[in-house]
């Protein structure tokens, strides 16, 4: 059982200092240039944070911080864009050298900070945190987990047999090598929380003889095996976040879209932050639907820019200082976790076939033996919560219910209808005033007639919501406007070689759905606008 | 330099730390000796590995295997002198899982005090009862009634049902406990287990 820590990453004072000063550096000159209006230096500092990859989104978390500026005081300041103390821990880890940069400057004496400075001292804080999730969220999970050949083998065949759905014979190993660490974790985790020691030895008996039991599950909830299986999906990949995202079949994004949390007030400015030309949250789930399976790595850029909005969004806080290091990570870990554990409950509802992937592991004993430890340890913050044992034959996982189906897209057959609705738009000059419309979900500019007839008057009654609303066409039009222009590109470019009314009646009548109003001129304007749109700064 | 908290050094000396968590406390420790052996201390002081049990290993609680539509209940038969709570010689009745989708079910009924747990009906090398044989209340419900035994305050009882055509040699009770464990496990058999709290006299 892997109970010894990984080797220390230590350096020595002179070298934190060194890096402290390169990034204080970096910082104030990014900051400097960030308020000029250029945050390309800005970007480059959040390169450990997994959003920076996409220039857009970095640009907008380094655009928020400069609008929404930290309200770090004085001494905080001092902290990481002062010069740091001659002398500190070293060889020491980088948190406790961090630390003791705010410790030293503590009583200094507060005082007006200018704008710059506190954007700098954001770049400074969001750099630092996500170079430490980068190592402590996603590569300490990449070391080698130890392996022992005999243990190995005989988890191994343990698993074979749970996942083909013997969950007897292999009861003598249950008991043998995976309750051990179990047991341990349960009896030190009702320490750590102060149960009094003549309970424990009560509770610690109860949960060594329910352990068996509550790893094939009892009549509700998760089953402990399945459960320890997705803990164990965690450590095969970069950072368990990663690694749960590449288990996510098209079931589980359907599942993760749909998801009460993702729609949560947090999550909702995120999902704003990550898809910014989207009408609603429709189109933005529709997209994330979509996009997800093919993107195991969307997932780490979603909760990585999560964070770095809280993070910006609580420094900001102008009621309560909450620039501290210890305040900033806990953010980090709040949120990392919530998503951690709301994935791994999501999983354990729709990944069945990729639960084998735990077969090809090495090191399979030590990676079990971890899961059901967490899982003792679970089992102990439980009765401490409630103050009793619990009900053993439930699962301690939260259950992932089966959220509500979302609106289906158009069917193939209104598409036709959707075009001509298109290009009823541009014949009547619209086509800008669409093309804003299906991506941000407001008016081009207010007021407008001619819009405001088209979408009341001559839309047909089938393209909009039950309700009477509009988000299922906007989310459609966002996600194949170019699909549809590609289609339509032939009758444009038809219009735009006419040129007199009835050629572009001509041109036209070929496409159209009598559902939706033919005008009855057509004119210059139209040839004009088809004739707009085909030009090199046009859409098509 | 702030010394560790206690929790997060008991949850790395039981290994339920996650990777991350376990390098930052590495790091931190680089700098605290004092904390790691604190650490090393805690590691020594936790449950050592215990062998597991043989023969009848039963949960503490709970419905386990074959998902019955109804789950045991358990209620005192009213003493005639109106007192209340159970005491040693009290009745417990006992009213059985329902049994739809069991093929030809069986009972048997365990029981344990302060020590193992032993197998009460049948008798021990008897094969278990047919359901069947037991006839249904008025409710349609079929019960049975245990008596709560002398010298035991906390008493629990397991009731199990399993299909009578469960191939074992019913004489050999070693192979009845690890047969009918098995079908348990299988979702073959239900059991239910339930705890008793006898007042002493």
């Amino acid at each position: 059982m892997p109970t010894s820590l990984p080797r220390a990453q230590t350096q020595t004072w002179d070298a934190f200092c060194q890096a402290q000063d390169a990034r204080r550096s970096q910082s104030i000159a990014a900051a400097e240039a960030l308020c000029a209006g250029d945050p390309g230096l800005a970007c480059q500092l959040l390169a450990p944070w997994r959003f920076s990859r996409d220039d857009a989104a970095c640009r907008r978390v380094v655009e928020g911080l400069e609008a929404s500026p930290p309200q770090a005081p004085a001494a905080h300041v001092a902290a990481t864009l002062g010069t740091p103390p001659g002398d500190g821990p070293g060889p020491a880890g980088s948190a406790d050298q961090r630390q003791h940069l705010f410790t030293a400057t503590a009583t200094t004496p507060d005082g007006a900070v200018d704008h710059t400075t506190r954007v700098a001292w954001g770049l400074e804080s969001l750099a630092w945190n996500g170079a430490r999730i980068d190592r402590e969220e996603r590569s300490a999970w990449t070391q080698p987990v130890p392996t022992d050949e005999k243990r190995d083998a005989q988890v191994h065949a343990l698993w074979s047999r749970f996942l083909e759905g013997d969950f007897w014979s292999g009861q003598d190993t249950v008991q043998k090598l995976l309750m051990p660490p179990a047991k341990r974790a349960f009896a030190a985790g009702l320490r750590a929380r102060g149960v009094p020691g003549a309970m424990r030895g009560q509770y610690i008996s109860e949960y060594a003889e329910a352990f068996f039991w509550t790893f094939l599950g009892g009549r509700e909830g998760t089953p402990g095996w399945k459960d320890a299986a997705i803990r164990i999906l965690e450590g095969t990949g970069d950072g368990p976040v990663d690694a749960l995202g590449s288990h996510l079949d098209d079931e589980g994004w359907s599942w993760l879209v749909r998801c009460p949390t993702f729609s949560s007030p947090s999550w909702r400015a995120t999902r704003r932050w990550a898809l910014p030309r989207h009408p609603n949250a429709l189109a933005e789930t529709w997209r994330i639907q979509r996009d997800g399976p093919a993107r195991p790595d969307l997932l780490e850029h979603l909760l990585d820019g999560q964070v770095a909005l809280r993070l910006v969004a609580s420094w900001a806080d102008t009621d309560d200082t909450r620039t501290g290091p210890d305040r900033s990570w806990n953010v980090v870990l709040r949120h990392r976790s919530r998503t951690r554990g709301r994935l791994r409950a999501l999983l354990l509802e729709t990944a069945s076939d990729r639960l084998l992937h735990l077969l090809t592991l090495p090191g399979l004993h030590a990676r079990t033996a971890q899961a059901v430890a967490a899982q003792g340890w679970a089992r102990a913050c439980e009765v401490v919560h409630h103050h009793q044992l619990p009900a053993w034959d439930s699962s301690p996982t939260p259950t992932c219910e089966q959220p509500p189906r979302t609106i289906d897209d158009l069917p193939a057959v209104q598409l036709p209808l959707v075009r001509t609705w298109m290009l009823l738009a541009l014949l009547r000059d619209r086509w800008a005033a669409l093309e804003h419309w299906s991506h941000t979900g407001s008016w081009l500019k207010r007021p407008d007639s001619g819009w405001g007839r088209l979408l009341h008057d001559a839309l047909p009654r089938i393209l909009r919501d039950r309700d009477g609303g509009y988000d299922r066409l906007q989310a459609h039009l966002c996600l194949h406007w170019d699909d549809h222009v590609r289609t339509l590109e032939p009758v444009i470019s038809a219009i735009a070689t006419c040129r007199k009314g009835p050629e572009v009646r001509a041109a036209v009548e070929p496409y159209w759905e009598p559902e939706v109003p033919l005008p009855s001129r057509m004119g210059k304007s139209a040839i004009q606008a088809a004739t707009r749109l085909l030009a090199p700064n046009g859409s098509p | 330099m702030k010394r560790i908290d206690e929790g997060l050094l008991l949850a790395a000396a039981a290994g339920a730390l996650d990777p991350g968590r376990a390098q930052a406390l590495a790091d931190q420790l680089a700098q605290r000796p004092a904390d790691a052996a604190r650490l090393r201390r805690l590691r020594s002081e936790l449950e050592p590995d215990t062998p597991s049990s043989r023969g009848w290993t039963l949960p503490p609680s709970g419905s386990w295997g074959f998902r019955t539509a109804r789950p045991l209940r358990a209620a005192p038969v009213l003493h005639m002198d109106g007192s209340r709570g159970l005491r040693a010689g009290s009745r417990v009745r006992l009213s059985l899982p329902a049994t739809t989708g069991l093929a030809d079910p069986h009972l048997l009924v365990l029981w344990r005090g302060g020590g193992p747990w032993q197998c009460m009906i049948p008798r021990p090398g008897a094969p278990p009862i047919a359901v069947s044989q037991i006839p249904a209340g008025a409710d349609g419900e079929q019960h049975i009634e245990v008596v709560m035994q002398a010298a035991a305050p906390r008493q629990q009882w397991a009731v199990v049902l399993i299909s009578g055509a469960l191939a074992v040699d019913w004489s050999d009770e070693g192979a009845v406990s690890s047969a009918v464990l098995a079908a348990v496990a299988q979702g073959e058999a239900s059991l239910d287990v339930v705890t008793l709290t006898v007042e002493p006299d």
